[in-house]
């Protein structure tokens, strides 16, 4: 064979795989049947039990329930996108997709940018720390190393605490791997997220006294569609008020979240 | 570590390594076209295409391929939409930034090779009578590719692992994939360590295949 010809060869078949290898993942998309208009819905997908990749790799939670049902009483079909927590936003704003259903809360900062549906659940920031640790709350931190998660309200928040050494993180695993090697004291994150995790990891973690203050979650969008506001709220409205609300938390959690726990 | 287990995760991570492996041909192919033609117009005539080009390069490589991803996806992309109604999916926007980030790197190993060969074999074909596009296509390009090859193959190498940056506008490659099950089971070690091998045979293969490339060049001139 002509040599010449071999980069050109190369590059052709790299072309032409790149071609079928999209062709087939967009393919993916339009293989479901939609007679009704869809509504992208965003989270990480990296957030148990709220939003996660199960055994059998399908996306699960309370969250994922939340927005199925949501979509359901809007008449959309929803198409669930995962991408990371601190690109969300990002991502809202560029038109990516129509709503964030992934446990964020309301804050004012966040308010600026997008709206936010009536909270959807109520849950709090929380310490965890060894058993062993003589951590006892918010008020032990100074002086103590605490790990976040990157672009969460926690992050901030302990920010605050002068004297505390914060390191962030992408994930929450990865601050259970960093407690584990000792190198955080400490770390704070959603209290039902922290309580499922802790079991599922089995580890050997505790809450450290009452929560460091309540986390109002709502359903972010962007701030020029009013009449989507409306609609989600409504559809959250009647859920709590047909009581499928109530099923879908009990089913996650055991109990109602829509109202912080007494 | 259980073997059960590791079966089990890589069932998952394929799926994310296919997908890597699309981005990785996909930014190859728009890559190394893009680099070709940069690195001719570079060492064109036409002092400011030449210029242009040039700039494109210094800027691809001075900023960071993650700030590069975010333009295109959360910038460049809406944009497109607006203009051209066709929706940018995550994954056409990481080939896109990977390849044309790829490009500005690998123009520049073609600019060196083609560099590498003396000025007499151009003057010698245009004393023939040849065109210098053919000039550069017949006698300097097969030349100076021999020259490039080598460090394509590091560049190549390099991409593969860049794709896990794309990551962050959220295409489920290798990496995301891992930390989806990072997050469902609370096994970040083994996992990562299985995302490092997967990472690993692939760029092992494509160092393999620029090998076989480099060799076939040794026996013909």
């Amino acid at each position: 064979m002509n040599t010449r010809l071999v980069p050109l060869l190369v590059i052709a078949v790299f072309v032409t795989v790149a071609i079928v290898v999209l062709a087939g993942y967009q393919n993916k998309d339009r293989n479901a049947p939609s007679t009704q208009p869809s509504i992208k819905i965003a989270m990480s997908g990296q957030y148990p039990p709220f939003n996660y990749f199960d055994n059998t790799n399908e996306l699960v939670g309370f969250d994922v329930d939340i927005s199925k049902e949501v979509a359901r009483r809007l008449g959309c079909e929803p198409k669930l996108i995962t991408a990371d927590f601190d690109g969300l936003i990002a991502g809202l704003l560029a038109g990516k997709y129509d709503l964030i259903i992934g446990s964020m809360a309301i804050t004012e900062e966040r308010k600026k940018a997008v709206n936010f549906s009536t909270p959807y659940y109520i849950s709090g920031a929380q310490l965890f720390v060894h058993r062993s640790s003589n951590i006892s709350g918010g008020k032990d931190l100074p002086g103590k190393v605490v790990g976040v998660t990157l672009g969460t309200t926690y992050e901030e928040a302990v920010r605050k605490i002068k004297g505390t050494k914060v390191n962030p993180y992408t994930g929450v695993p990865d601050m259970y791997l960093e407690m584990d090697n000792k190198h955080i004291d400490g770390f704070v994150t959603d209290r039902l997220v922290g309580l499922y995790g802790i079991t599922q990891a089995k580890r050997d973690f505790v809450p450290a006294g009452e929560p460091l203050y309540k986390e109002i979650i709502g359903i972010a969008m962007r701030q020029n569609e009013p009449e989507l506001l409306n609609d989600v709220n409504e559809a959250l409205a009647a859920m709590k008020e047909d009581g499928v609300y109530t099923q879908i938390s009990t089913k996650w959690f055991g109990r109602d979240i829509s109202a912080a726990e007494e | 570590m259980e073997l059960s287990f590791l079966i089990r995760e890589s069932g998952f991570l394929l799926h994310g390594m296919l997908i890597t492996t699309g981005l990785t041909l996909g930014a190859l192919g728009i890559g190394t076209l893009l680099a070709a033609l940069l690195a001719v117009l570079r060492l064109g005539g036409n002092k400011f295409i030449a210029h242009i080009a040039g700039g494109y390069v210094e800027f691809m490589r001075g900023t960071p391929l993650l700030v590069q991803l975010f333009i295109i996806y959360f910038g460049l992309s809406p944009f497109f939409a607006r203009v051209t109604a066709i929706e940018m999916t995550p994954l056409v926007a990481g080939i896109l930034g990977l390849g044309l980030n790829a490009g500005a790197y690998i123009s520049e190993i073609f600019r060196g090779a083609i560099q590498s060969i003396p000025a007499g074999q151009m003057e010698a074909a245009r004393s023939l009578g040849m065109s210098s596009a053919l000039a550069m296509r017949r006698i300097v390009w097969p030349q100076a590719l021999r020259h490039a090859v080598p460090a394509l193959g590091s560049s190549f190498a390099a991409l593969i692992k860049d794709t896990s940056l794309v990551m962050v506008i959220g295409v489920p490659e290798l990496l995301l994939a891992t930390k989806q099950r990072v997050s469902a089971t609370y096994e970040p070690m083994q996992l990562y360590l299985l995302a490092g091998m997967f990472y690993f045979a692939l760029t092992a293969l494509v160092t393999y295949a620029v090998r076989k490339w480099e060799n076939q060049y040794r026996w013909t001139v």
